[in-house]
């Protein structure tokens, strides 16, 4: 689903990912951990096309990213680490905007709306400027905008941040259905229990180089996440 | 603890231009002298119609040695010059900041934040004030007789009208903000007021002949009212004549009240900043969701973020008002200009012959006015991660942005093409020529703001003040717009009245301009499909 070959990114002299490779497969929750600064969010970036990168080749469902960008971003949903929506729409506004770009049909959406914002306790907001809405709110939205088109690949930059733990079982929920599904999920999180519980693989990365990655037997053997992961970053 | 606070306002405010955008590294010494000189000609060139009105102000007090009364006049029109262009500025930087909330969360006192931001705004209202007060010292020094002192007060008192400017716009934005932290439909609200602020002043410049009219008239009267040192004006007056100590009395009464300012605001800087009472929640209904291609659903955004973000409708939208209400009042007084056409004709026929450039002239200014896509590219801020990740291409975005633009300058130009039809009457190849040119010109304001707009980016703004108002893309489209157009009636200047060539006419010499204008548009078309695609790329 995902493919990560030789990736660098450099930031002026600094290279920010240095090349990392990951393959992540239909099926799979794939979490990626490592210290503040490693460079998880390059990489998510350089992922989703936000960010440029100097050296290797990403593959989306086979696709190349810099060859065919748009049809990569038809196939993945990317939820950032700060939730920065469009402030002056309204939540059912912003929903229907990211349907509208992904030619999702009435019927649909408003069945996707209606179980999303059911389970995230967010109907009765959806009709409130997101500019009222909190940082919860506004991760919630986010998540119901990236579920809205069926995405065979979600990618997520610590998306348990300012959810409640209601929202955040939900939110696992919908990430083993996904995958169960046959999609895919690549996310980013500081929470290693969660990662722990979560993943089916897991990659460590420090100062840009991937140092450990495999299934969570081959990441941790017999020790905890922690502990591996204190260990090695 | 100010002075790091301060230091944070002055980056923001001088990032437009000291920060060149494209390499966020500082300009070239050289690039900061031409953008100075740029902006210095801009203020000189509005400087220049206040220097106008000071000479009127100068006739009817100066002569009769009613000096102070002269610096009245200039007073009052410096603050209100000054508050009406600062009061919404001052609104959005005291309590719609985005940084607020985390300064409020951090070990400052809230009239340490006021203050800070109150500084900053104090040296913008400063330059808006000078651009009045300036004027009317040099109009004094020239026609009256200035002594030591009163020069030395009157550029003092630059700093002490400024103080009054910013007190006045920061109770005025207070009071802005105590509404609006009570309605739920907060930008309607601001809207409204920006236009209704913006309609005073033109009642008052298109009044001004009448009110400078009774003001001659009633001199002594005017004069009897204002006298007295209970009245701040006198004191400024006087002082301004070289009175030491009404200087002193208008110097300590502006340092009390910008304390008093201070000490009131920010007693409820904390409430009026976080406050979101009155938002009555709206019950979603799924009726509303309706299906758009993704074309449409990009136009639908711009527009929102357009009708929604008041101070983005007021400074690029303005322009549309008043396109609108000039194609009104010249429809309205046709008559008036078809007997002033016929007397042109008569006593300066080349003017006559002229008009189809001249209109093309003023409509090319008028249009230089609506930046509405200049600043588009930069309002996307921290959501251009939306964008980027949609699986939209470049193109589709570029042409939501370029489409609002066209959209409301078309509603504009529709209304004044047919009031120059109806007043003026040209022949129809005249309209047609004149028609095409400014439809053309229209585009080329689109796609600059547009160009400008990538080239020059402000994402990491605060508040929307800075892409709007202060981004260098704005300036280039506005000001750009302006130089063309003196180009194009300098030139017809030089070849049809200096070297009073004939074989060209003036609608041909349009029509060039409008081949010129289009081969740019198509320029920079494919510079947005190529260059202009990447650098969004890159944002």
């Amino acid at each position: 689903m995902l493919t990560i070959n030789n990736l660098t990114k450099k930031y002026g002299d600094i290279k920010a990912v240095d090349n990392l490779s990951l393959e992540i497969k239909p099926g799979e929750i794939y979490g990626f951990i490592g210290p503040n600064g490693a460079g998880k969010t390059t990489t998510l970036k350089s992922v989703t096309g936000i960010l440029d990168f100097d050296e290797g080749e990403i593959f989306i469902d086979g696709l190349s990213i810099k060859d065919a960008p748009l049809e990569c971003k038809k196939k993945f949903a990317y939820i950032p680490d700060n939730p920065d929506l469009y402030g002056y729409m309204k939540g059912s506004a912003y929903l229907n905007f990211v349907a509208d770009i992904f030619g999702i049909s009435t019927e649909k959406r408003n069945t996707l709306i209606e179980k999303y914002a059911g389970l995230f306790e967010l109907t009765d907001d959806l009709a409130t400027p997101i500019s009222a809405y909190s940082h919860g709110m506004k991760q919630k939205l986010a998540i119901i905008s990236a579920w809205i088109h069926d995405p065979k690949l979600i990618i997520m930059d610590e998306p348990f941040v300012g959810l409640d733990p209601k929202a955040s079982h939900t939110v696992k929920e919908m990430m083993r259905e996904v995958c169960d599904n046959g999609g895919a999920i690549f996310f980013s999180t500081h929470v290693l229990e969660v990662a722990e519980k979560l993943c089916d693989k897991i990659a460590i990365i420090k100062e840009g180089k991937l140092i450990r990655s495999g299934t969570m037997e081959e990441v941790r053997g017999d020790e905890s996440l922690e502990n591996v992961f204190l260990e090695l970053a | 603890m100010i002075k790091i606070l301060l230091k944070k306002e002055l980056k923001e405010f001088l990032s437009p231009i000291v920060i060149n955008r494209k390499t966020n590294k500082p300009r070239s010494r050289a690039a900061l002298f031409a953008l100075t000189a740029l902006l210095l000609l801009a203020a000189a060139a509005t400087g220049a119609s206040f220097y106008f009105l000071c000479m009127f102000f100068s006739e009817i007090t100066l002569a009769f040695g009613l000096d102070w009364l002269y610096f009245v006049l200039v007073a009052v029109l410096s603050l209100m010059i000054g508050v009406i262009i600062n009061v919404f500025a001052t609104f959005n930087a005291l309590f719609s900041a985005k940084d607020n909330d985390l300064l409020i969360s951090m070990p400052l006192k809230p009239s340490q934040i006021l203050s800070a931001r109150m500084i900053s705004l104090y040296l913008l209202g400063t330059l808006f004030t000078a651009i009045v007060w300036v004027p009317g010292l040099i109009r004094y020094w020239i026609a009256g007789s200035p002594s030591f002192l009163s020069v030395v007060f009157g550029i003092l008192l630059l700093f002490v009208v400024s103080a009054f400017v910013l007190v006045i716009s920061c109770l005025l934005g207070w009071v802005v903000g105590l509404i609006t932290s009570r309605l739920r439909n907060k930008a309607v609200f601001t809207t409204i007021l920006y236009f209704l602020l913006f309609g005073l002043y033109y009642v008052v410049y298109f009044k001004m002949s009448d009110i400078l009219r009774n003001l001659a008239e009633n001199i002594d009267s005017f004069e009897r009212s204002m006298s007295g040192y209970l009245n701040p004006f006198y004191l400024i007056g006087k002082a301004a004549a070289g009175d030491v100590l009404c200087m002193i009395i208008i110097f300590c009464l502006a340092a009390a009240v910008t304390a008093v300012c201070i000490f009131v605001l920010s007693r409820s800087f904390i409430k009026i900043s976080t406050s979101n009472k009155g938002a009555k929640k709206k019950a979603y209904d799924k009726e509303d969701n309706s299906f758009k291609k993704p074309e449409s659903a990009l136009f639908a955004k711009e527009s929102k973020r357009f009708f929604g973000t008041p101070i983005y409708l007021f400074n690029s939208g303005l322009g549309v008002i008043l396109m609108i209400v000039l194609a009104v009042i010249v429809i309205v007084k046709s008559n008036d200009i078809v007997a002033f056409l016929h007397m042109l004709d008569v006593t300066v026929p080349w003017l006559g012959d002229g008009m189809s450039v001249i209109l093309g002239v003023i409509g090319m200014m008028l249009i230089s006015t609506i930046a509405i896509s200049a600043p588009s590219v930069s309002l996307e801020g921290n959501t251009l991660w939306i964008l980027k990740t949609l699986p939209i291409s470049e193109k589709q975005i570029f042409s939501a942005k370029l489409k609002l633009h066209i959209m409301m300058n078309t509603i504009a130009l529709i209304a004044l093409l047919a009031a120059v039809a109806i007043a003026f009457r040209p022949e129809l190849p005249e309209m047609i020529v004149l028609s095409a040119f400014l439809i053309i010109y229209m585009l080329f304001e689109a796609y600059l703001g547009l160009v400008t707009g990538l080239t020059h980016p402000v994402l990491d703004w605060s508040n929307e003040t800075v892409p709007v108002k202060q981004s260098m893309g704005v300036l280039i489209c506005m000001l750009g717009g302006w130089g063309i157009a003196a180009l194009v009636a300098g030139l017809y200047a030089v070849l049809f009245i200096s070297l009073e060539i004939n074989f060209i006419t003036p609608i041909l010499y349009l029509a060039i301009w409008t081949v010129i204008i289009g081969l740019l548009v198509l320029y920079m078309e494919k510079w947005l499909g190529t260059k202009g695609a990447k650098k969004f790329r890159e944002l």
